[in-house]
């Protein structure tokens, strides 16, 4: 166990400073010079130096991969181009607007065991097959759809529910949660039902429920021992796999409803072509996903240790 | 040369099946018949289309459903409905070319993994898993911020985020191909690697990577609406359902049809593609029936 979590845990610092690196490539190719891009055709040819010193510009690619790695040991991740403030105290600001949209669509992603779990018991029944047309509906429909049909229906018509920014006080920042939550995490309900109703009906048809069925123990008992057993693998599974979808949607969700957050921060920043904050965004999301995918990796091998061969 | 004309023959048959079962099915055949009309309607838009979809009209701006404007008009007066329709050519010609270069890419590579060293094959699934963790609009933002929107980057941004998947998927089935003993026996008849990657391996694992594509077509949907949402994607005046969304969300108090309908086609394509890869599955791959 601690041997593969040290080997997982390497492979994940590698796939950080991997994307990192590929940036900095992408950035070599971008065509024009960067300085230019970032300050504007208007800017004297002393504050492009300037800028192409202060951002090392000028030194080769690996030199500047070197420069962002030893800044980030440190702390540093540079400088915002517009506000002047560091990168690392505007991202730790936005933080906790996306880390609390994506740990609320996790918690209403776990509606999916339910209606998982009843799907599978009752196979091939009505609410079985409904619950499947609209999970793959949900699946399927994009969330920036979901969003903006949320916000006319329960904002525009119902005048309900809040639909911009992320509100004050405790209820306040509540009920802004609730329809961007519900714009990510339908989709992902649909999943999570879906799957765990796949684990669920693969393992009442295996022999040793049976046999626990032919001695006698109530249908209830039976399910209560195997509900969490099975869907909380799957759904772990589930959930560390997409983790990067769910923020890709934050992104689009936090710019819908105009929330603060990291991928309104970023939006803002490829406008305005910041690329310090740009770097700095980038990174943030890389080790929130891998950091992520590792955990559910792990949780997964010490529920279900044959789970580490597959990976 | 007789055996190959049977072979064909035999190819086509299935073909055949596996369109009379998926149109068996009520969900089935209103997905093929949805998919076909986005395909059809994506080629001949410019014909079919009751409006100039760019052409403005002031007086006429943001009316509501009306018998010459069956779905409104938007805040310059263009008539929704011909919009959407031009919107579909955009949204089909980014679905076949984005995915089938993914999938070209993605095989090609796959089967390199499968069949080369271990080191080989292993750095490259690494970079495979880079690429797999990376959010797509993250990625997306980023080159955007680095090259500037247009349709070429869309193309772009999807097929780099979906060939890893494409490729981890054909090495998977290229391994658990590579012992079968049929494929020994070619080996031991002396034929090359190439032969046998492409007529004894590639038709057993393009099945699968198919069903994959057509459940990825949402995908590259959604990412052009999202992206062209955010005026980073499809330039105006050029229509696209991201865009048309976008000019309805300015105005979604006071006009909120524009919203309503520039989601339907994509709700519509998106769902029908879905259910086209799981009824593909489900004939073509009984054991992966989930």
């Amino acid at each position: 166990m601690l041997a593969y979590a040290i080997q997982r845990i390497t492979v994940s610092i590698l796939i950080v400073i991997l994307a990192v690196t590929a940036l900095f490539v992408m950035i070599q190719f971008v065509p024009g010079d960067p300085a230019n891009v970032m300050l504007g055709p208007r800017a004297t040819p002393e504050l492009k130096e300037a800028l192409r010193e202060r951002l090392h510009l000028n030194d080769a690619f690996i030199v500047q991969v070197y420069y962002f790695f030893t800044g980030l040991l440190q702390g540093d991740l540079g400088v915002d181009l517009t506000s002047n403030r560091p990168v690392l105290g505007i991202l730790i600001e936005q933080v906790p607007y996306t880390a609390s949209l994506v740990a609320s669509t996790l918690l209403v992603t776990l509606l999916g065991i339910p209606i998982g779990t009843y799907a599978a018991v009752h196979r091939d029944g009505f609410f079985d097959q409904a619950s499947g047309v609209v999970a793959v509906s949900l699946i399927a429909v994009p969330p920036i759809v979901i969003g903006l049909y949320l916000i006319l229906f329960f904002s525009v018509s119902l005048q309900l529910l809040p639909a911009i920014g992320a509100g004050e006080g405790f209820w306040e920042i509540l009920l802004h949660l609730v329809l961007p939550t519900l714009a990510i995490g339908l989709t992902w309900i649909g999943y999570v039902s879906r799957l765990v109703r796949a684990s669920m009906i693969e393992v009442l048809g295996q022999n040793h429920v049976k046999t626990a069925r032919a001695f006698g123990i109530p249908n209830q008992r039976i399910l209560r021992a195997y509900v969490l057993r099975v869907a909380l693998p799957a759904t772990i599974t589930v959930l560390g796999v997409s983790i990067g979808f769910i923020l890709s949607s934050a992104v689009i969700v936090e710019i819908v409803f105009s929330r603060p957050g990291i991928g309104k921060l970023m939006y803002d920043a490829v406008i305005s072509r910041n690329y310090p904050v740009v770097m700095g965004t980038v990174l943030a999301s890389t080790v929130f996903i891998v950091t992520a995918t590792t955990i559910s990796d792990l949780l997964n091998v010490m529920l279900d240790p044959r789970t580490k061969d597959e990976n | 040369m007789i055996a190959q004309g049977t072979n064909k023959q035999t190819r086509l048959t299935r073909v055949r099946n596996v369109i009379r079962k998926l149109c068996s099915t009520p969900l089935g055949l209103i997905s093929v018949i949805v998919v076909t009309a986005f395909f059809v309607v994506g080629i001949t838009a410019d014909w079919i289309a009751p409006y100039d979809p760019i052409k403005l009209d002031i007086p006429a701006k943001l009316q509501g459903p009306t018998a010459a404007h069956w779905l409104g008009t938007d805040q310059v007066g263009r008539d929704v409905f011909s919009r959407l329709l031009v919107g579909t050519k955009i949204a089909s010609y980014l679905a076949v070319t984005a995915v089938s270069i993914a999938l070209t890419i993605g095989i090609f590579l796959g089967m390199i993994a499968a069949f080369t060293s271990r080191w080989v094959d292993w750095s490259m699934l690494l970079i495979f898993d880079t690429v797999r963790s990376f959010p797509i609009i993250m990625f997306a933002l980023t080159v955007i911020a680095l090259f500037g929107p247009s349709v070429n980057t869309i193309i772009g941004i999807v097929v780099i985020s979906t060939f890893p998947s494409y490729a981890r998927l054909v090495r998977t089935q290229v391994l658990s191909l590579r012992n079968a003993e049929y494929i020994e026996a070619q080996r031991a008849m002396g034929a090359s690697l190439p032969r046998i990657l492409m007529r004894h391996i590639f038709p057993n694992v393009i099945g699968p990577v198919m069903i994959v594509a057509s459940m990825d077509i949402p995908l590259v949907i959604g990412v052009e609406a999202g992206l062209s949402f955010l005026g980073l994607g499809v330039r105006p005046p050029t229509p696209s359902w991201g865009t048309i969304l976008n000019d309805g969300f300015s105005f979604i108090r006071n006009t909120p049809w524009i919203v309503v309908s520039a989601g339907l086609p994509l709700i519509l394509t998106t769902v029908a593609f879905t259910t086209l890869g799981e009824k593909l599955r489900d004939i073509l791959d009984p054991k992966l029936r989930r």
